[in-house]
This record gives structure tokens, sequence and C-alpha cells, in this order.
């Protein structure tokens, strides 16, 4: 008994149940988009409706929208959980699409906000909304995806599981690399055609504001220099002999030499599909597509390096490489010259059998 | 004139209306009485045994001093030499002979008790079919049955100053520790009450060292189960007019599993076992983890399945805690009930308990439906156990958790998890450790009760339970 006494007395002191909230009081918060016009935060956020439809026996996840405005990021939370009858609950919070005048010019306020804010979990996945307002994005609910934070991080899931044009990184993740002084943070972008959503790249940040935007492809390929995409679509762009080949197993290896930057990339892939004329069991008629495709694969590095050194963004931690292997910082990475050596080995023959004579 | 014994058995005896005096007289100045309670004696034993033999006396019409006992055969006949031990004798169904100062007393006890029945509360579909009963000589019959040793030996004591029960403490002489024995024997001769009406009441008073909810003597009506403790070193108490024999020390362990375990391959046992240990924490901890949850850490359900308890719950007027008591005391009600009444009755439980609280009180708003899956759940795991007093001890349990999840979340249910450790390791059974073999661990004991081995690998007794013969079974390695 004394030591039940004792257990009750520690919980007593050391906890309690100031924070007992009944599920029905809470009012679940699953989007907020963020826009920022006419020097002024325009706030919306989606909150999952846990009212019992009529006529329907189970819960139906549907949503309803509430607004608010204000000079400040807080204000404009306050005037929204003025507008909302029950405790406002971020912990289910998904994601947060900022506008693109708010990422150019409000992302230091917005991101200071959600770090500061303890009710919301740093879990939730940022993006951007490209050609369209972030309460355009948020609202666009449609009869398949009623909930759209959940639509928008399902795309963001499914995509990084097949065809890699969305970048898997949550908001503790960007804060970090934000806050890095040799790194640059980047997130999904998304955008609308016709009610429909779609995932339009990423959007790079320097200093706290929208450096560019990457499009799909280029999204892709520097996921396939990051090593993190099984599944890239290379094709030889050639209207009369069609070929693609998938790279399956990708790496990077940045060496620094004295006349600049070496990017040696190294790929597995296999064929996917061809019109040649080639005979697919001698090793010779991979050799050649390995030598076409090679430098297609590298012109379209090339270009993206050049994109990225143009606005001076560090996406391939050129800066952070260096300081791993000098202990130096390297602060002119984008004036030094870059090699750039690609292999490729196709190596996956496939169902092509030698004929039995 | 009236012998004085006999003066004094009428005396003692007044108001008895099932005492048969009856006097046989053998010659004019000498008279046999033969003196039985009529309701425990059978009256053809006592009239084959003994008034056909005492007639042919008085046909003879000895003059020499008799020798009763020679002259009347009977299977159990003891010569008593105290006038005392006659009410013992008598009110166990024996007749009383008395010659002059001589008396006898001749086993003719009727037959009052059933046949071997089969066992209710442990019920398997493999292994022995039969059950003590209410008669201690049929009991130790069905153990010994089992165990044909010289090494089997009993200690016999009778308690309680009306009920005069039998008590046999049985235990193997070669593998049991002498101490436990002598402990036993001291703890149930300390006891001086007027009635002892079955196992249950030793039960309680071998458990008086500790202060819980958890049993720590195993009660069973399996003569297996018993042969089994006996070989383990254990030691087994049988009451007269109980059909439970008693096994003491019992371990937690011993209490999740039943003994047809021992009948069945131990790959597939193992996952039964894991699933038993598994129910036994989740019908403690479901209901307090639900509220714990639901109240102060809703973020750890899937969105998705959040939104559902919320829909579910926003028509209930109840907080979740209320509303879980309430369903938590409806369900006692209802297994008590059930327990209680007559089977014929049992169906209008179960129709009233699946309509009422199943469908009408979730359409009546009054609970929500997730909360009858939570308490059916927590319901459901309980019945795996045969043994009533550890479902007991896990309502106990159930309830101080579900108050510290409902006031201090889940940290509450690991304050109140370290109250339990600490307490499930303090308690004996026996002055043996009750959460043996977790704590202090023993690997052989851990497989022979949480988990099984393969048979032939279980060659060692415990060294907890034994400290003479650890060796079970020796291996032919040819």
């Amino acid at each position: 008994m004394k030591k039940l006494w004792v257990i009750i007395f520690l919980t007593f002191f050391l906890t309690g149940c100031f924070d007992y909230q009944e599920l029905n009081t809470r009012a679940i918060i699953s989007g907020i988009a963020i826009d920022y016009e006419n020097e002024e935060y325009l706030l919306n956020l989606e909150i999952l409706n846990n009212k019992k439809s009529e006529g329907e026996e189970n819960a139906s996840a549907k949503t309803y929208y509430v607004e608010g405005t204000g000079q400040t990021i807080s204000e404009a939370f306050s005037n929204c959980h003025l507008k909302i009858a029950k405790e406002p609950y971020y912990a289910h919070l998904k994601v947060v699409i900022l506008s693109e005048s708010t990422a150019n010019e409000k992302l230091k306020e917005v991101v200071d906000y959600f770090i500061r804010e303890p009710s919301v979990r740093n879990i939730f996945l940022p993006v951007v909304s490209k050609n369209a307002a972030a309460k355009e994005i948020l609202e666009n609910t449609s009869k398949e995806n009623p909930v759209v934070s959940t639509a928008i991080q399902n795309l963001i899931l499914d995509n990084k599981a097949n065809d890699t044009v969305s970048v898997l990184k949550d908001f503790e993740v960007f804060t970090e690399e934000l806050i890095n002084p040799y790194l640059d943070g980047y997130i999904n972008t998304i955008s609308r055609e016709e009610d429909t959503l779609y995932l339009a790249g990423i959007a790079v940040f320097k200093n706290m504001k929208l450096a560019t935007y990457l499009d799909e492809e280029e999204t892709s390929l520097l996921n396939v220099l990051k090593g993190q995409t099984k599944n890239y679509v290379l094709n030889n762009n050639q209207s009369d002999n069609v070929t693609a080949i998938g790279l399956y197993d990708n790496s990077l290896n940045l060496s620094f030499t004295e006349k600049g930057l070496v990017f040696k990339t190294k790929h597995q892939a296999s064929l996917l599909e061809t019109t040649y004329s080639l005979d697919l069991r001698k090793k010779e008629s991979y050799e050649q597509l390995q030598r076409e495709f090679e430098p297609i694969l590298k012109d379209k590095i090339a270009a993206l390096l050049q994109k990225l050194v143009a606005k001076q963004i560090d996406l391939l931690e050129i800066q952070n490489t260096y300081y791993k292997k000098y202990k130096k910082t390297l602060d002119n990475w984008y004036t030094l010259k870059a090699d750039i050596e690609t292999t490729i080995t196709l190596n996956k023959n496939g169902l092509t059998f030698e004929v039995i004579q | 004139m009236e012998n004085e014994i006999v003066k004094r058995i009428r005396k003692d005896f007044k108001k008895t209306v099932d005492l048969v005096i009856k006097p046989i007289k053998i010659s004019l100045l000498d008279t046999i009485y033969v003196i039985y309670l009529e309701s425990v004696t059978g009256s053809d034993k006592v009239n084959d045994y003994i008034l056909k033999n005492v007639s042919f006396l008085n046909f003879l019409k000895q003059k020499k001093k008799m020798d009763l006992a020679s002259v009347i055969p009977a299977p159990n006949t003891k010569v008593l030499k105290n006038a005392d031990e006659i009410e013992f004798y008598l009110t166990n169904g024996f007749t009383i002979v008395i010659h002059k100062k001589d008396i006898l007393a001749l086993e003719t006890r009727a037959e009052i008790q059933r046949g071997i029945p089969e066992p209710t509360t442990e019920q398997t579909i493999f292994g022995p079919k039969d059950a003590f009963t209410e008669n201690i000589q049929i009991n130790l019959g069905l153990l010994k049955r089992r165990v044909k040793s010289k090494d089997l030996k009993t200690e016999s004591i009778v308690l309680g100053r009306k009920t005069k029960t039998m008590i046999e403490v049985l235990y193997f002489e070669d593998i049991c520790e002498e101490d436990l024995v002598q402990n036993i024997m001291e703890e149930l001769n300390k006891i001086d009450v007027d009635g002892i009406l079955d196992s249950g009441n030793i039960m309680e008073y071998l458990s008086l060292e500790n202060k819980t909810h958890f049993p720590t003597i195993i009660k069973t009506e399996r003569p297996d189960n018993t042969a089994k403790a006996l070989l383990e070193g254990k030691v087994v108490i049988l009451v007269d007019t109980s059909p439970f024999a008693l096994i003491v020390p019992s371990f937690f362990s011993d209490f999740l599993n039943p003994i047809s375990d021992n009948y069945k391959k131990s790959n597939n046992i193992n996952f039964l076992k894991i699933l038993r240990l598994a129910c036994f924490f989740l019908t403690i901890l479901v209901p307090a983890i639900y509220i714990a949850l639901l109240n102060y850490n809703p973020e750890t359900i899937p969105t998705s399945l959040l939104i559902n308890f919320s829909t579910q719950r926003d028509s209930v007027p109840f907080p979740a805690i209320v509303e879980a008591v309430l369903m938590l005391f409806i369900y006692e009600i209802l297994r008590e009930s059930d327990v209680r009444f007559p089977n014929s009755y049992g169906s209008a439980i179960s129709i009233l308990g699946a309509l009422i609280l199943g469908e009408a009180a979730v359409t009546a708003g009054f609970v929500s439906p997730i909360m009858i899956i939570v308490i059916a759940f927590t319901f459901i795991t309980s019945l795996i156990f045969t043994e009533q007093e550890i479902v007991n001890a896990a309502r106990h349990f159930r309830i101080l958790f579900l108050l510290s999840a409902a006031f201090y979340g889940l940290y509450g249910i690991l304050f109140m998890f370290l109250y339990f450790l600490s307490h499930i390791t303090e308690l004996k059974s026996m002055g043996k450790p009750y959460f043996y073999p977790i704590a202090p661990f023993d690997k052989v004991y851990l497989f022979k009760g949480l988990f099984k081995r393969k048979i032939t690998l279980d060659t060692k007794r415990s060294k907890l339970l034994t400290n003479k013969n650890y060796t079970k079974q020796r291996r032919n390695l040819s």
C-alpha cells in the first residue's frame, strides 16, 4: 500500500490531467494553406469533419474549411481559431501548402512560427503551390479525394515509391536544411490542372527565399544523382529508332581536383524497349547502347548542373562533401570547372534466350 | 442395566434422530450394543458384517471372553481405547460395537457419492477424462492409479471441530523438499475452526502470507494435473468432501496454462502459450490504453481511425472514462448473472446482453460502438483462463490501470505497470517466489511453465522445488 501511495504522490507531482481532452471536443486539422497577399496573411485550415452525416451510418472523412487573415501569422491563426467551435488539434497535421508569394517573402516567419508552436508536430509535409494560390489547392476537393491534405500526402508517398518526381521530406528535415549554411532546402511543389492536383517538381530555397523551381524531369534527375530513385527512364530522343533504358541503381562520386570538380556517376540499367534491329543475345549490342546513352545522360546532368550553378544552389551537397573531406569551407564552388563522367552498365538481358537450333 | 459407554453416547447424541442403538443379548447378563448413524451408514453392510455375526455369537452362547475384532470380520476395523474417539468414527460412517468395555469401530460407510465425473472446469479435448469427486478415498485412488510408488507419502490431519474433515497432504519423499511439507503441516496445524467445507477454505488459510488478489495456490479437479505437480516436487493437498485438490506452491505462470499443454506438440503449444500471456496483459491493459490514447495521445492513432472514433463518440454524452467504467460494470454484472443463473436461463442472459448492450445501447447514444469493441475484447481475452481467481486479479488491476490512465495517460499506465511488477515480484507461494521463473529467472522451469520444450529435452526438475533429485529423464544415447 505504501508503494501505491508513493506512485500516486509521484505521478501527481510529475504530471497531471491538465491536457485531458475528449476526442469529440477536438477539431482535427489536417491541412493548412498559407497565402500572402497585400501584406496580409490569408490562412485556410482544412478540418476533418467528425459529425455523423444524415442517413449515413459510418463515419465519413469529409472536411470543412475555416479562413482567417492577419498582419502576422499568429494573428491569422488566432482569427481562424475564433471560428472553430472546438479545440484546434494540430497533431494530425499532414500538409502545409505555401503559396509562391509566401515562399518568396515570408518563409522565415512561417518556419519560425511552426518551430515555436508546440502543438504542431514537425512531421508534416511542406509543399509550395505552383501556378495557383495555396487556398485553391487546399480546397480542391473531389469525390475521389474528399480530404485534399491526405491526397497530397499520398501523392508524394506513392510517387516516392514509383516515379520519383517528389522528394519525401518533412518539416523537420526541411528546417535543418534551411538553417545549415552548407545546404540549400528544397520541397515539393504542387500544381493544378482542371481540378486535378499533380506534383510539379521541386521548389528550391536559398537564404530563406524561393530561388527557383526544378521541373519534373530535373527533379527526377536530381533524385538519380542523389541515388534516391530506382526508376528513371532515359530515352534516346530519336523518332526513327526509339530506345528506352531504365536506370535502377545509381551512385555519384564527387571529387575535387586542381582543375575543378569531377562528377563520376555510375548507373546500372536495363533495356526497356527498342525498335533497333539489334541482336540482343550479343554482349556487343548492349555495349553499343551504353555508348549511345552515356552522352545523353551526361548532357542532361550538365544542363541541370548549369542551372544550379547559375542560381548558386548547392543541391548536390558540394560544399558539404568538401568540408567532410578537407575540414575546410568551399565558398566559391560555383566558379569551379565541372567535369562529368558517366558510366552506364546495361546488364539485364531479360528473357532473350539462345534460339534452339 | 445399560452399559456406561452406551449411556454416554445416548447423552452425547441426544436429539440425533438417525442414531440407532441396537442391543443384542448374547446371554442373560451379557449384551452387545451395535451403534451407528443411519444416515451415513450402509444398512446392508451393518447387516452383513455385524448383525449376522453377532447373532451367530448369540447362538453359540460363548462364556469365554470374546475377541470381538477377530469374530466380526470387516475390511476396516479399529479397536478404540478411548470412548472420546467414538464421536469421530460414528460420524464418519463407522458402526460402533460395544461389549462391556471393549469398543470396536467397523467401517460400514454408506455410498454417499457420485461416480467419477468428467472435468467441468478444466476441460480438454485430449488427455484423461476423469476428475476428482467429493470422496477423499476415491480421490486418493485416482491419484494412486497414476503414481504407483512407495515414495508417495501422505500426512493426514483432521480439521474442523464440528466437520472433522480429513485432510491428506501428499508428496514424493525422494523429490519434495522436507521444509516445504513441514511448513504446510505447521500452517495446517495452526487452523482451529469449527468447519472446513471445501479445499477453498484450506487454500485461504495457506495464502495468508500475501495481501493480494492473485491466487497463489492452484485448485484443480484433474488427477493428472496433481500427478504432474507431485513429479515436479510440489505438494498436493486433498480435502474430504471437496472435488478440488490444492497444489502448493503454485506460480503465476502455472495459472496461465492448462495441463492439456503437456499432451501436445511443443511447437504448436508455444504459440498458444505466448498468446495466453499476451491475453493476460491485454485484458488488463486494453481499456486503459484506449482511454490514454484517446484522451491524451490521439496523435498516435492513424487519422482515418481517429476520425471514426471521434464521429462515434460525438453523440455520447459521457466522458470516455465514465463510459468505460460503466460498461465494465455492466459486463461484470452480466458475467456474474451468467454464472449464477441456471443453464436453462443462460440463453435469455445472452440475448439480453447481446441485444441490449451490443445494439440498443449504441443506438440510444449511451455508449460508442468502439467502446463495446474494447470492452468485449477485454472480456474475451479474460475468458481464456480457466482459473477464476486469476480473472478476478486481472479485473482488480484492470480498474487500477484504467483509473491511472484516466488521470495520467500513458505516463500513469507506465507507473501502474511498475507497481504491478513490484507487487507481483514480492508475492510468495508457501515461501517460494510467485513470479518464478521470470524473477528469479530459471531456465528449467521457464520451459515447464511459460513455454514448452521438446519432451526429450525436459530432463531436469527445477532447483527451486527440489534439492535432492534433479534428474527427471535420462536419454539412452545409444
